[in-house]
This record gives structure tokens, sequence and C-alpha cells, in this order.
């Protein structure tokens, strides 16, 4: 099987299976700019904005997953649907937060669609059932809103509160 | 003091636009009640997921029946849409319901609602406005497709009305699903 090596910003070189590697389409665009064929794939390719643990957690994603069948086209409506999540990636993304965050930066860099949904799949279901408040303080975000801007959400939701 | 280096995983290191791919994950419920309460950044972009799916989602209600809705239901009058959006999630979004349906010819449904409700209102355009407060409870939705307008349940219509009359006006609906993605109905 030809390899192609995937180096971290960290320097940490990684030797994938092109077939594998090709699962992302930053990687299939650089292979294929480079010339790249699959039989003569040992091109070191550089990842400048992935760390190595996160890049072997994404090898090891796209490894469990590479027969999976094509996911399906981009849609800003996509199916909202977040308790399909197979087992096996429920456990592989049961990591602290912080490397749940790069990996989907990771995701979104490589271009790995699959990888991606399920990632903000999971960090959706971590939103459901939680008050502004809470998810505030679980993602570190900061109330920016004013008191009268407060005041005026308040008030445009009053109708739907009382259902 | 040893200092320990804390990794703080702050949901700004997202560009918007995996901000979006991950609210457009929530229902349009939570979008509103709870995230666009969270922040600025947020309630932007849950109003920019949310209208566009209004913008997918096709009803329609007669132009008499707009003032009343407007009044009855929400605050502002964009806001009609929103309830319908809604209704429709919970409907037939969250619970995954098959769309194995029963096509009921609007004049016999509003008029079987008009019975249930006992409701004396003559003009019936209007009485549509109350149809879309049963829709939840009944699990009926309305579709908008090229021709006409149908009202859709996945409950046995008899069971529904309990009622024989209905059964003349009964016609088994068209190949329908309504798609989850786009929240059209599609052939």
């Amino acid at each position: 099987m030809p390899v192609v090596r995937l180096q971290s910003v960290d320097g940490e070189v990684f030797p994938v299976d092109v077939e594998i590697a090709r699962m992302s389409f930053a990687i299939r665009n650089m292979l294929d700019d480079l010339g790249v064929q699959d039989n003569d794939a040992e091109e070191v390719i550089p990842l400048p904005n992935v760390t190595g643990p996160i890049l072997r957690k994404v090898i090891e994603w796209c490894t469990h997953h590479k027969d999976d069948p094509p996911p399906p086209e981009e849609d800003d409506t996509r199916e909202k649907r977040t308790d399909d999540i197979p087992a096996w990636d429920q456990e592989f993304l049961r990591v602290d937060q912080a490397v749940l965050f790069d990996i989907i930066l990771a995701a979104n860099y490589l271009d790995i669609k699959g990888l991606l949904d399920v990632t903000c799949k999971t960090v959706a279901n971590m939103i459901k059932g939680k008050t502004p408040e809470e998810i505030r303080k679980l993602f570190n975000i900061k109330n920016d809103f004013t008191p009268a801007e407060e005041e005026q959400i308040r008030k445009e939701n009053e109708w739907c509160e009382e259902k | 003091m040893e200092q320990y280096e804390v990794e703080v995983s702050d949901f700004s290191v997202f560009p918007n636009e995996i901000v979006m791919k991950i609210l457009s994950k929530l229902d349009t419920e939570v979008l509103e009640k709870t995230c666009c309460r969270v922040c600025s950044r947020w309630k932007e972009i849950s109003e920019t997921v949310i209208h566009k799916r209004l913008d997918k989602i096709r009803t329609i209600i007669s132009d008499a029946a707009w003032k009343e809705i407007n009044l009855r239901v929400p605050p502002k009058p964009n806001t009609v849409d929103l309830v319908r959006l809604k209704e429709f999630e919970r409907t037939f979004i969250s619970p995954k319901l098959e769309m194995r349906c029963t096509k009921i010819e609007p004049d016999v449904f509003i008029r079987r609602i008009l019975k249930k409700r006992a409701c004396d209102c003559e003009d019936i355009d209007v009485c549509i406005t109350r149809v879309i407060h049963f829709m939840p409870c009944y699990k009926l939705i309305l579709v908008q497709l090229p021709e006409q307008m149908y009202y859709y349940h996945e409950l046995d219509p008899f069971m529904l009305f309990g009622d024989t009359e209905v059964e003349p006006y009964l016609t088994e609906a068209p190949a329908i699903k309504v798609d989850n993605n786009t929240h059209a109905a599609v052939r």
C-alpha cells in the first residue's frame, strides 16, 4: 500500500496509507497539486496547523472510517439530528474539551467532512439542555450583552416562554 | 508556588463557519431560547441559521389571516414564520416521524376542527389560524406544494376525527417526503 508522510507542526512525522490520507480533501488537493500518484507517494506533507497528538487522533478516526461511503454534499440546513453518533465515535470523542475543539479545527483545516460533522454534533449535544449561563461557563464565553440588550432579548422571547 | 498551565477550551478559537456548523445541529427552539442569549456573536449566528431555515420552509396562509395571527401569536410579525418552523420541527423533525400520511381536503379538515373547537368563527380563513395551533397536538402539518396546500398527519384520521363523514374526502397522499435537510416537501 503506498504511503504518504504527514508532518505535524511540532515535527512529528506519521506514515499514512495514501488511501486514508486522501480522506482529507486538503491533503488530496496537495497530493494532486504535487502530481503525486498513489504508487510513488513517499512525499512529506507538512501540516502547519495540526499538532502531533491531534494528527494522531485524526489519522485514527480516518483509519477506522476508511471504508465509509462518502458523506453527502454540504448543505447549510443539514439534518439537525445529533443522536446518531456511532458508538465507536462517541468513545473516540470522549476527550477533554480542548482536545475536542482541536480535532474540530483540524477536521475543518484538513477538510474531513465526516469528522467535522460528528465533532460538531458532539458539541451540539453538549449545548442541549443547558441554560445560556451554563453554556457561557462551559465554553468560556463572555456575556457581551448590555443590560438593555438582555432585557430586549428577554422581551422578544417572552411569548415563547409561556409555551 | 508551582504554576500549572491550564488548557482553556475557548469557543473563540472557532471561526464563524464552525460555530454555524455546530449551531445548525440544534433545533430552532434551542437556538431561539438559549443560543441567542449566550452572547452577541451566537445571537447573530443563531439568527442566520433560523433565517436560512425559514427560507426553506414553505407554508401558506391567506392574507386575511395575517392580521389575526400577528395579533395572537408573536410580538412581531416576522416571528409568525418562526412559530410555524418550530411547530414543524416539533411535529416532524424531532420525533423523527415517518411521513406515511393521508391527505385530508382542507375544507373538510377545517370544518372538523371548527366542530371540535365549537368555533363560531364565520370566516374560515381566519380559522386557519386556529388550525395552526392544533398542529403540534395533532401532529399535523401544512405542506405547500407547487400546486396547492395539503394538510398531512401521521395518525389514523378516523381515530383523529372519530367521524366517518370524513371518509369520502380522504385520499392517499402522493409520495411526498419532507426533507429533513431542507425542510422542504419533495416528491
